[in-house]
């Protein structure tokens, strides 16, 4: 499993100041904790950076190499950021992302050839983001399919089946599941990616972090290779390398429709084993599903 | 023949009890989908409630206070009137009189008082500000000890407050929560740990046909088929749809009375088809209307 780890995100409001007072050791400083806590690649969200892009993700990637070797991930909606980062990436980059839409098609997807570098493509298409496993399928078909057309081999490129929050939509991590099952015969050679804390979005805080080990437990399990994460949750970057052990396979017995005693587990264990049954859709979701 | 054509379900909705020492009328208790009796092993009908208003009726209009006469004067007369003419199953009481700064005291007393006035359920449902409603519901709690009613709203803010005071002087509350089948269920988790199940009753919102009566329609919908189909139990309370309050606001209504009817009865009906047990009314014609409409 290639853990991205998303902390420097325009989103955080300590990354957004640091950015915009082209402040760079916080930013150098989560760079260097997140390389620490072992995750393989560095996400730069930098959002659609409407003002100045090329200068600001030029600058980021700068300060990020002047004091890590772990590769980027270069996370913009922007292309003219996108290339002003790829230029100045000293490994081989991770372009974030791409999709089927035409703009996406024309604008972001050459610059996995012009700069050689490996590239996320979801399954969004200009018909919005697809409701179930099979529209994914269709849709990454045809989109790989026009990658492959520019000369991007399906090995460079990391699907993302796009991770819905469970809060909006709980039916979605089943449809994501049994997409990722299906994606080897679908793109054969390709990689996989999700946007995992996505999933947790609009979950209390303290509570999202139990939804994003469960769910990457089963998504590794059904062939998931990489996924962008909390570089801070060592829980999570602990099951992605399957341990504890007993932990890994509670989740997977939940999978296989094994019904457990909950009176039998550990209070960790319960906790692991009632969000494995709500992301299967067994139980619906409220935000106090664990004290059921 | 039809009999293979059947389904059970595994869920039934809980009973909520009603009159004193609540061996009165129950709301809910069935186990089918809306309006399914023939698949049910316990059949059910929703409840038609009146609303009437303590205080100024500021925010009803002229029209749909006429039939009431000089009744409105007094929650317990208009109360009274209601039941004897239009044949509720409940009067929904609301408390106009907390934001007119009435005593709470006040307030508790003209409830006991329209208790007495009616012999089928109450419902009293405060302001929506947790400040005031909190004390007033109390008060009101205390002053009809013995008479379950059916209290609210409790909101996800203020619930521990108003499930205490109900669970200990023997009331029911309506739990409600913005239109979201998961933050009903998350309320319930919260309020069962207080209260009884079965002393619960949905409250998801509702809206009018026109102004996104759809979104409640699929809120209650999904509500119901969780209860029923999924049986998850934690959403297997009664649902109420206020229906009234939204319809009499709306210009279609306000301009035109017998409009008005006609929308106060189809959202009415839209509802009760969607999975509420219980909706609540303004015009004696709409309930009329929608008696006809359930036969």
């Amino acid at each position: 499993m290639i853990l991205i780890g998303e902390n420097v995100q325009i989103l955080a409001k300590v990354v957004s100041e640091a950015i915009q007072n082209r402040d760079a050791r916080p930013l150098q400083d989560l760079a260097v904790k997140q390389a620490e806590a072992g995750v393989h690649y560095l996400d730069l969200n930098i959002g659609p950076a409407r003002k100045q892009p090329e200068e600001t993700m030029g600058w980021l990637v700068d300060k990020i190499q002047e004091v890590v070797d772990t590769p980027l991930c270069l996370d913009t909606t922007n292309p003219v950021a996108m290339e002003a980062g790829l230029a100045k990436c000293r490994r081989r980059a991770l372009i974030n992302s791409a999709n089927g839409t035409a703009a996406s098609r024309e604008k972001m997807m050459p610059l996995a050839r012009k700069y050689d570098a490996d590239i996320i493509v979801s399954v969004l298409n200009d018909a919005g983001i697809p409701h179930d496993a099979a529209s994914r399928a269709e849709s990454i078909l045809e989109t790989v399919e026009y990658a492959n057309g520019l000369g991007i081999p399906s090995g460079d490129i990391w699907v993302d089946p796009i991770m819905m929050p469970v809060a909006v939509a709980q039916p979605q991590a089943v449809e994501v599941l049994e997409f990722l099952k299906m994606l080897p015969e679908l793109v054969p050679g390709a990689r996989s990616t999700v946007g995992l804390s996505n999933l947790s979005n609009g979950v209390p805080t303290r509570l999202r972090p139990f939804l994003n080990r469960v769910m990457l437990v089963m998504a590794q399990r059904v062939g998931l290779t990489s996924a962008i994460v909390d570089s801070f949750d060592r829980d999570l970057i602990g099951l992605a390398g399957g341990k504890p052990r007993q932990m890994v396979d509670l989740v997977y017995r939940a999978m296989d429709g094994e019904t457990v005693d909950l009176a039998s587990l550990s209070p960790e264990a319960r906790d692991l084993y009632k969000t494995t049954r709500v992301l299967l859709g067994h139980e619906l979701f409220s935000s106090s599903w664990l004290e059921l | 023949m039809l009999e293979g054509l059947r389904e059970t379900y595994p869920g039934t909705i809980n009973a909520v009890r009603f009159g004193r020492g609540g061996k009165g009328p129950e709301l809910g208790g069935h186990n089918s989908l809306p309006f399914h009796d023939f698949e049910a092993t316990r059949p059910g009908r929703p409840w038609l409630a009146l609303e009437v208003v303590d205080g100024e009726p500021e925010d009803w209009t002229a029209p749909v206070l006429k039939p009431y006469g000089d009744a409105v004067a007094s929650p317990a007369r208009w109360a009274a009137r209601s039941a004897r003419e239009y044949g509720p199953d409940m009067i929904f009481l609301t408390l106009n009189s907390i934001e007119q700064g009435s005593a709470f005291a006040e307030i508790a007393a003209r409830v006991a008082a329209t208790v007495q006035a009616v012999d089928i359920p109450l419902a009293v449902y405060g302001s929506g500000d947790r400040d005031r409603d909190v004390p007033a519901l109390t008060a009101v709690a205390e002053a009809c000890r013995g008479t379950p009613l059916l209290l609210g709203p409790v909101t996800r803010d203020a619930h521990k407050e108003l499930a205490e005071v109900a669970r200990d002087l023997g009331h029911a509350v309506i739990a409600q929560s913005p239109m979201d089948v998961n933050l009903a269920k998350d309320l319930n988790i919260r309020l069962t740990k207080i209260l009884p199940a079965d002393r619960i009753v949905i409250d998801p919102l509702t809206s009018s046909l026109g102004y996104g009566l759809e979104y409640s329609y699929s809120t209650m919908e999904r509500i119901r088929l969780a209860a029923i189909v999924h049986d998850d139990r934690m959403l297997q309370m009664p649902i109420i749809g206020r229906v009234g309050k939204e319809v009499w606001k709306t210009k279609e209504a306000a301009q035109d009375t017998t409009r008005g009817v006609w929308w106060e009865a189809f959202t009415a009906a839209t509802l009760l088809l969607a999975g509420a047990d219980l909706v609540t009314l303004r015009h004696p014609d709409s309930i009329a209307l929608v008696k006809t409409m359930m036969r």
